[in-house]
């Protein structure tokens, strides 16, 4: 056997653990994945919007807020401007007597601004909302039924893309319900990793913990999560409670989104890596830490050995141009194409099974709809050409992680 | 109140284990189908180099008159042997764990030998007016440039082959292979590098040719 055959099987054997134990927990938990609790009393609740430069959509995020169903007398709503160059601060006054306003002086960066909206707040729970994000009516009480359950320390929502005309926006809506999805899943075995900023919730001295936000991470809303998990507290999230939030519509945007969630991401491990496979944090260091490393290495796997075999290819290539040049012969023949199956088509064929799996449960569980004929190319695009640009962010990211130490919103 | 439900890694790594060993058991086993399908085809053709041999000898031997009939039925065997041999390499490539096949190829090589040593007893007794042409290349792990360079000689002597029809007998034989035979046949023709073509056993060509340039010798 040779190397390159153990390190496909090594790939595969990785790849097919981890979407095992994905389904196991699926089939396991379908009943309670759409679950819904009432909750019991309704605690004092601070919103915290930090925007810069939001003009376009602070208004409608506020306005999506107010219109929640959680009781208006428990419920206190602080904008923060983040020095805005555009009207942003105009928009916030637009509400003035229902929301408090703080205005930096200078631009602080959004974990600095959520420290100090937090300081403020009065609420025994803490939501954050971004100015870019749409919650649903039901969203803010729904998840606050989840902070009854002993230990919970954060919730987090299904963070669905706002119906865009792009084929990148469509990609990154699919892409969302499977996270959420995703997400719901390891909230079983305690391995949610990220409560992200479109809308999630912290109890108020959980999210105090160490200072606050991290204002050096770029990710902060990973960043907390961990530290709140490493403290001991649990995280929840609640796939019925759902908001919808803007998407990249230009890949350089999508691009530069990415590298940040990259880098963050990294950041953040580094500064856990102490955690790894330490049983004092529960599943915190035996299990969200390493899966979080594995994925990065996998996909770094999965890059090394595509270009491995692309490179191979341009050069084989070249010569097989340049010597059927020289030989005035064909340049393709029959025997280039030998479809003859092997182990390697046997589980591709199974792991694209899977994916289409993930894709079909992920809309039924998060969107509660069916797939159609009509979104097969749409699905294809994403299975096929959208999820083979995550390896090369991930490069880009490296490089920006190791070399230029370039960490920027 | 959820509890964490850590029972699911151990099912996974059980799932994955047993899920992964049938694959590569399948996988295993689709290998192995080839490779039988191989060795049944070469049985296949052992019987057939037989009558081929016994056909040969008894024309030579006791009626020289069916001369015509020797030829046809050895150039129908050499097309044969020819066909399976691509058929090998094809398997071969496809293969993850049974990813070489020496022995099978050494066996064909042979086989190729021997119709090589029979054609030309034919040829002497009979008068044939068919040429040979050899082509020598390197089996055993090749560069890449080489590869390609093989590659591309393959397909020039296909058309060539085409070309010339039964005019000419193609032995392409692997060199490297550590068969005694072939290495007489190496140093004979004093081949050193790959790939090598032999027209007529006395022109040597090394490495890419075109189709005009070989069939200039014809």
């Amino acid at each position: 056997m040779e190397f390159m055959t153990g390190v496909y099987l090594f790939f595969i054997l990785t790849s097919l653990y981890l979407t095992f134990l994905l389904l196991i927990l699926h089939y396991k938990n379908k009943d309670m994945l759409r679950e819904i609790r009432e909750p019991t009393r309704f605690p004092k609740l601070s919103v915290l919007i930090p925007a810069w430069n939001e003009e376009e959509t602070i208004g409608d995020t506020i306005q999506a807020v107010l219109d929640s169903d959680y009781p208006m007398d428990k419920l206190e709503i602080i904008v923060i401007n983040d020095k805005s160059s555009d009207n942003t601060l105009g928009e916030m006054q637009k509400f003035k007597d229902r929301v408090k306003i703080i205005n930096n002086e200078v631009n602080l960066g959004k974990a600095s601004s959520l420290n100090k909206a937090a300081k403020i707040a009065s609420g025994e729970i803490i939501a954050v909302v971004d100015a870019d994000s749409y919650p649903n009516k039901e969203s803010i009480r729904q998840m606050i039924a989840y902070f009854e359950e002993e230990g919970v320390g954060a919730v987090t929502s299904s963070i669905l893309v706002k119906k865009g005309k792009t084929r990148l926006e469509k990609l990154q809506a699919v892409e969302y319900t499977i996270i959420a999805w995703n997400r719901k899943l390891l909230q079983f075995i305690e391995g949610i990793y990220v409560t992200p900023g479109p809308l999630s919730m912290y109890r108020k001295e959980a999210m105090l913990l160490d200072g606050g936000f991290d204002s050096k991470n770029i990710t902060e809303d990973i960043e907390m999560t961990w530290k709140i998990l490493k403290h001991g507290y649990k995280v929840r999230i609640d796939l019925n409670s759902k908001v919808y939030c803007s998407s990249p519509n230009r890949l350089r945007d999508w691009w530069k989104q990415r590298l940040r969630w990259n880098l963050g991401g990294m950041q953040t491990m580094i500064k856990y890596r102490k955690l790894i496979f330490n049983p004092r944090y529960g599943m915190m260091g035996l299990f969200v830490v390493p899966f979080f490393i594995t994925t990065f290495f996998l996909s770094l796997v999965g890059l090394t050995v595509f270009f491995y075999i692309l490179i191979k290819k341009i050069f084989q290539s070249y010569l097989m141009t340049k010597y059927a040049y020289i030989s005035s012969s064909s340049f393709l023949s029959a025997d280039a194409l030998n479809l003859n199956a092997n182990v390697f088509a046997l589980f591709a064929t199974l792991l694209i099974f899977f994916g289409i799996l993930y894709l079909i449960y992920s809309q039924k569980y998060v969107l509660d709809r069916k797939i159609g004929v009509k979104d097969v190319p749409l699905l294809a695009l994403y299975l096929l050409i959208y999820l083979s640009l995550y390896p090369f962010v991930l490069v880009h990211s490296i490089w920006r992680f190791v070399v230029t130490k370039k960490f920027e919103w | 109140m959820v509890k964490a439900q850590k029972d699911v890694f151990w099912k996974a790594l059980l799932l994955t284990v047993v899920v992964f060993m049938m694959g590569v058991f399948f996988g295993y086993l689709l290998e192995e189908n080839r490779v039988n399908k191989i060795e049944d085809n070469f049985d296949l053709l052992i019987i057939d180099w037989d009558d081929a041999e016994s056909q040969s000898s008894y024309y030579q031997i006791l009626d020289k008159d069916f001369c015509d009939e020797a030829i046809t039925q050895n150039i129908k065997f050499g097309n044969e042997i020819y066909e399976k041999g691509l058929k090998l390499e094809e398997y071969e490539s496809a293969n993850r764990f049974l990813d070489r096949l020496d022995i099978e190829k050494k066996k064909y090589n042979l086989l190729k030998i021997k119709f090589f040593i029979n054609s030309k007893i034919i040829k002497e007794k009979c008068n044939a007016d068919y040429e040979y042409l050899f082509y020598f290349y390197s089996d055993v792990e090749p560069d890449v440039v080489v590869k390609e360079k093989q590659r591309a000689m393959s397909r020039v002597l296909m058309d060539v082959k085409y070309e010339l029809g039964d005019k000419i007998i193609l032995m392409p034989l692997a060199a490297d292979m550590d068969l005694g035979v072939v290495n007489i046949l190496l140093e004979k023709y004093g081949v050193t590098e790959f790939p090598s073509i032999v027209i007529k056993e006395s022109v040597r060509l090394d490495g890419v040719h075109t189709k005009e340039e070989i069939l200039a010798f014809f």
